[in-house]
């Protein structure tokens, strides 16, 4: 039998109790809220495939953890994209300054640390709710960052890489980044996270990001972790006039990931675009959940989320899309398509349309299939070895999705990630 | 070059081949000629490894060897080609990729290292022009929003590129106008030799205007019950395929 391992709020509270500092109030709100809910279990629908109750049950021994490291900047600094831009460093859920690299004057960040209590409780409250994941965040709100683009400026890109370091014992981080692009800004931003040692880890990520008119805000996340790694990540996105945001979400590896998307637009004529691709193995389970709310008219918004599963895996997709009364004139499309590679994975996908607004065009589809037999034999039909066939063909639709990065070396290393697991 | 004797082929527990017998050699063109249903394109399916069918009696020898052990894909290696009637379309996959990747295993099995990138685009720009195909054709997704006749086209240049010991033509010509099907023609006759041949699968003899064939079967109810030179096609061409029905229902 599977021995119950402390996974509840109780034995969260000595790390909690143990906090202090300016964040407190914010903390203590975070802390009421989760222990009233504790983590959604599969009776709330939200969770019904993603039960974190259950598996926090059997996986995660809160009472032992810590937020320790040991890693170093030399390390760290080793795994910085070798392209000029910001490179900022979390480890362990806390920014640090002296081993990120922030150059040039085109972009204002400040880590919460610096901020008055005032701003930061702006920033806080601007976005989210009193789910688990939310409140657990600010629970234990870290030194997060808040980052600036000014009017009309162009930001050089921006990586932010998460450490994840569970070398000595089971760790937690929960770190909290809040993007403000003004009006006609532009700005890049790419995520990583990386598992460290050989302890479970446990990550409650949120990212707010307000896209002011005619701004323009490409954000890519990569998560590509150990087994013993848990991800919570929740992203809300505000849009206002005329502004286009794109979300790219590659999830490679993992034991648990459960992004959130949640995007609203609060403006005519914006655009956003979602682009999703998770390529699963083992027992790793990954859920998407995503929401675009249309509240204006004029607006489009696109999302095309793709898979492939295999071994025991299991994949979660649900996109939500609300178009309000007055949204008119909305074009909204969505897409998950899914090629299972083994009979014992599993792959739930529902999408979710609700429509107020009577003049508006939207097609949302969900795919689950093998590959084309046709186009196998066309291949092996001139000379390709069925294994390699397969490889291509696989490897042809999971890298259609880094159509939509504008970083090379980052398509590059993902594209080489997925064709060396598949064998090319 | 390629030995059928007493070929039987189902589908689905629908014989749709009864028994052919046909030998080819090298440097000869056969055309295989028949109305709609007669079992052509399942001649040359059975031929290229198409798993669907079940051969239930009869052999292939493929240069002394026992064709239909092999598998769709050992087939290709061993100089067999199929030229699709409704070639496939492949996202995400380049055409330059595909034949890269192709061309390689092909040269893999035979002991020989791979093309350099020079050697291969080298062949590539020559092969090209035999078919009158673009570059910018070939570095987009295999077959992927091409016209009928560019997808036609892009089977010969694979076939000019991967130079098979057989190559079967099924129905190449259905959907080509008459510009297209010349220079379609043109690229098979520009890769014959002594040492291949061609199985060209035509329900109609104008193809067979510009690719010339040495000997014209008739295939009808999955037996070949006529052959002989060209000048059966022009009887065809002329008369149509209701006289041989005629002669097999006495």
């Amino acid at each position: 039998m599977v021995e119950t391992l402390n996974h509840s709020a109780e034995a969260l509270r000595h790390l909690f109790e143990t906090q202090d500092g300016k964040f407190q109030s914010i903390r203590t709100i975070g802390w009421a809220n989760f222990e009233q809910t504790g983590w959604p279990t599969r009776r709330d629908e939200e969770y019904k495939f993603t039960a974190l109750d259950a598996i926090f049950k059997r996986n995660i021994d809160f009472s032992t953890s810590g937020f320790g490291y040991s890693i170093g900047k030399e390390y760290i600094q080793s795994k910085f994209y070798p392209v000029e831009g910001h490179h900022l460093v979390f480890v362990n859920g806390n920014f640090n300054k002296s081993w990120s690299s922030i150059s040039g004057a085109s972009l204002d960040i400040s880590s919460f640390e610096d901020l008055n209590s005032e701003d930061l409780m702006k920033i806080v409250d601007q976005f989210g709710d009193d789910r688990a994941s939310v409140s657990i965040n600010r629970a234990f709100l870290s030194n997060g960052i808040a980052i600036r683009v000014g009017k009309s400026e162009e930001s050089l890109p921006v990586f932010i890489y998460h450490f994840r370091d569970a070398s000595e014992s089971t760790t937690l981080s929960f770190p909290f980044i809040h993007v403000h692009a003004a009006e006609n800004a532009r700005i890049r931003l790419y995520e990583k996270s990386f598992s460290i040692g050989s302890h479970v880890h446990f990550a409650s990520h949120f990212t707010g990001i307000e896209v002011e008119r005619n701004a323009n805000v490409q954000f890519t996340k990569i998560q590509e972790l150990e087994k013993r790694d848990y991800t919570l990540d929740n992203l809300f996105v505000k849009q206002h006039e005329n502004s286009h945001f794109f979300s790219n979400t590659f999830s490679l590896s993992g034991g648990l990931i459960r992004n959130n998307i949640e995007i609203t637009m609060d403006g005519e004529h914006s655009e956003a675009n979602m682009y999703g691709l998770y390529f699963l193995d083992g027992h790793s389970h990954v859920d998407n959940h995503t929401v675009v709310d249309h509240r204006f008219p004029n607006c489009d918004s696109n999302e095309m989320y793709k898979g492939i599963v295999d071994e025991n895996s299991t994949a979660v997709f649900n996109g939500k899309i609300f178009v309000r009364q007055p949204a008119q004139k909305t074009n909204a499309f969505q897409a998950n398509n899914n090629i299972s590679l083994s009979d014992t994975a599993t792959i739930h996908t529902k999408p979710q349309l609700e429509i107020w607004a009577d003049d508006v065009k939207c097609s949302h589809g969900c795919t689950i299939g093998q590959l084309d037999n046709e186009a196998l034999f066309y291949l092996q039909s001139r000379g390709i070895k069925p294994a390699l066939a397969k490889a291509m063909m696989l490897g042809a639709f999971a890298v259609e999705s880094l159509d939509h990065i504008n970083m090379d070396i980052i398509k590059e290393e993902i594209s080489q990630h997925i064709y060396s697991r598949l064998g090319v | 070059m390629i030995k059928i004797e007493n070929l039987h082929a189902s589908i689905e527990d629908k014989e749709i081949l009864r028994g052919i017998n046909l030998e080819v050699n090298a440097g000869e063109v056969h055309a295989i000629m028949g109305p709609n249903g007669s079992g052509k394109s399942t001649l040359a399916s059975v031929l290229a490894g198409r798993e669907e069918y079940e051969v239930t009696a009869g052999s292939v020898q493929f240069d002394g060897e026992a064709l239909l052990e092999l598998a769709a894909d050992e087939r290709a290696r061993k100089g067999i080609f199929l030229a699709f009637q409704y070639p496939i379309e492949i996202p995400g996959v380049s055409t330059t990729n595909f034949l890269k990747t192709a061309l390689n295993q092909i040269r893999e099995s035979k002991g020989l290292q791979p093309l350099n990138a020079v050697d291969f685009l080298k062949r590539m720009k020559e092969r090209m022009s035999w078919v009158e195909i673009d570059q910018s054709l070939l570095s987009r997704s295999l077959n992927e929003g091409f016209s009928g006749g560019e997808k036609k086209r892009n089977e010969i240049f694979q076939m000019a590129m991967l130079e098979p010991k057989l190559a079967i033509l099924d129905e190449t010509d259905s959907g080509l106008d008459i510009d297209a099907l010349k220079i379609v023609a043109n690229g098979v006759n520009k890769l014959k030799s002594a040492d291949n041949a061609t199985l060209v699968v035509t329900h109609y003899q104008r193809l067979l205007d510009y690719i010339v064939p040495d000997f014209v079967h008739v295939l009808y109810d999955g037996r070949i019950v006529k052959s002989g030179d060209k000048t059966l096609a022009m009887k065809l061409e002329a008369e149509g395929y209701d006289w041989i029905k005629e002669e097999m229902a006495v």
